[in-house]
């Protein structure tokens, strides 16, 4: 744990923003090893900051030239999103999506975007070992929007930087809704009941005992 | 949280509309044609009401399930969705002129042998799932849950569903002349198949590996059919 904490102290980057925490998890509070929910903790927060958003566009043209099945199967197969998270993330039905898995026939804006997810988690991939799996959790744990919808709403930039610890979930939540601490709040939390299946109760306020 | 929420279009709602595939498991929200219900004779429409996790004993559905009426209302409830607390609205359920919704005031247990598959006639997607059981809880409690803590609260299941729906679309031979217990079969193969990954399903950020699993042994199984 000592060994991360200073990994992340060395993240501090040309933003000025010194990293307190990545992302946690109901299961676990703070990253460690094999319950960091894919965050590779194997390699060191590079200090230097680097470009993911010109590696984007770049990325996103060359995909743009393979068969959307191939991309849609790269999501789903690949990665392991679910179809709703993928027809959430381009903008489309369900519907639509399983038109082009059959079909393959899809508009350019459509493609373009698809392509851009594509080549998103393949960014991710380079510092999130599972990035399909840190997608579907929340940007801080307790409020309630996930990676998923940064996507969804078309945040790339937000989440490269978050991936690359270049911005903290604070200020991502800060930049969406400057009440996020108030409006994002879950009141409610799952948990698992007796009969070892999920429920759902509600939180002590603000972490409260 | 000061107000249910709302889909942003209609077509957000569902998953299938009309025609809905035979491979399709049956789940929360389903809309079903059925005919000469014990307590009522006549044609109806009806909606699954029964939570995902208690629905189904194995592959199998429970005997007794719960539905709600499905009709047709005067006019239709503009987005975003205001009051009328006792209905889940369904914009666009079917392309005629009428205005359908789930009555929850029309609350019914029936044997799950009258849901025929081939009468199923739209499935509801996973945030149509989510919004139709935060009206429902409120309609019963007065009480509001947002949805991103119901959707974690049958994320496992949900998962679970679209997973068997690729396993069986995937490996069920289309030409067997007994073509429902085909799907039966490799339904029972996917539940035997999944009993060592169900418990991560339960974790958020561990589904996304269960699904890179379940595609891998799809294509494995696949290709020892062809």
């Amino acid at each position: 744990m000592q060994l991360l904490m200073n990994l992340l102290e060395e993240g501090t980057v040309a933003t000025g923003v010194k990293k307190k925490v990545l992302f946690t998890d109901s299961e676990s509070t703070i990253l460690t090893g094999s319950e960091s929910h894919g965050l590779d903790v194997t390699r060191s927060v590079k200090p230097q900051r680097r470009q993911p958003e010109s590696t984007l566009e770049m990325r996103t043209r060359e995909l743009t030239k393979k068969p959307p099945k191939e991309l849609l199967n790269r999501l789903a197969m690949g990665y392991g999103m679910s179809w709703s998270g993928i027809s959430q993330s381009i903008g489309v039905s369900v519907q639509a999506i399983r038109k082009w898995r059959f079909d393959g026939s899809m508009s350019p804006e459509n493609k373009m975007t698809l392509s851009k997810i594509v080549a998103t988690l393949d960014i991710l991939k380079e510092q999130i070992v599972d990035p399909a799996g840190w997608l579907e959790i929340p940007v801080l744990e307790g409020y309630g929007p996930r990676h998923l919808d940064l996507l969804a709403q078309k945040y790339y930039k937000y989440l490269l930087d978050l991936a690359f610890t270049y911005v903290t979930p604070e200020e991502v939540l800060q930049n969406l809704n400057p009440n996020w601490e108030t409006e994002m709040y879950l009141e409610h939390e799952v948990f698992i009941a007796e009969d070892r299946l999920p429920a759902i109760r509600r939180k002590n306020p603000h972490g409260q005992p | 949280m000061d107000s249910l929420e709302s889909p942003t279009k209609p077509e957000d709602l569902y998953k299938y509309r009309g025609r809905v595939p035979l491979t399709r498991p049956m789940f929360q929200g389903d809309i079903f044609e059925v005919t000469n219900l014990a307590y009522l004779p006549g044609n109806h429409r009806v909606a699954i009401i029964t939570h995902p996790c208690s629905m189904r004993k194995g592959i199998e559905l429970r005997d007794r399930i719960t539905i709600a009426h499905v009709s047709t209302t005067p006019s239709p409830l503009p987005l975003p969705w205001k009051g009328h607390y006792s209905i889940m609205p369904l914009p666009g359920l079917d392309q005629g002129n009428l205005f359908w919704k789930i009555d929850f005031t029309e609350i019914h247990t029936i044997h799950s042998n009258i849901l025929k598959a081939d009468k199923r006639i739209a499935c509801l997607e996973d945030m149509g799932i989510i919004l139709l059981q935060q009206r429902y809880i409120f309609y019963l409690t007065r009480y509001a849950v947002e949805t991103g803590t119901l959707y974690e609260s049958s994320a496992n299941v949900i998962t679970e569903t679209e997973l068997m729906e690729e396993w069986v679309e995937n490996l069920v031979d289309y030409d067997s002349p007994d073509l429902m217990n085909q799907i039966e079969l490799r339904q029972e193969e996917f539940d035997e198949y999944l009993k060592p990954f169900r418990e991560e399903l339960l974790t958020k950020s561990k589904r996304a590996g269960v699904r890179r699993e379940v595609y891998s042994e799809i294509q494995r199984r696949g290709a020892n059919l062809s």
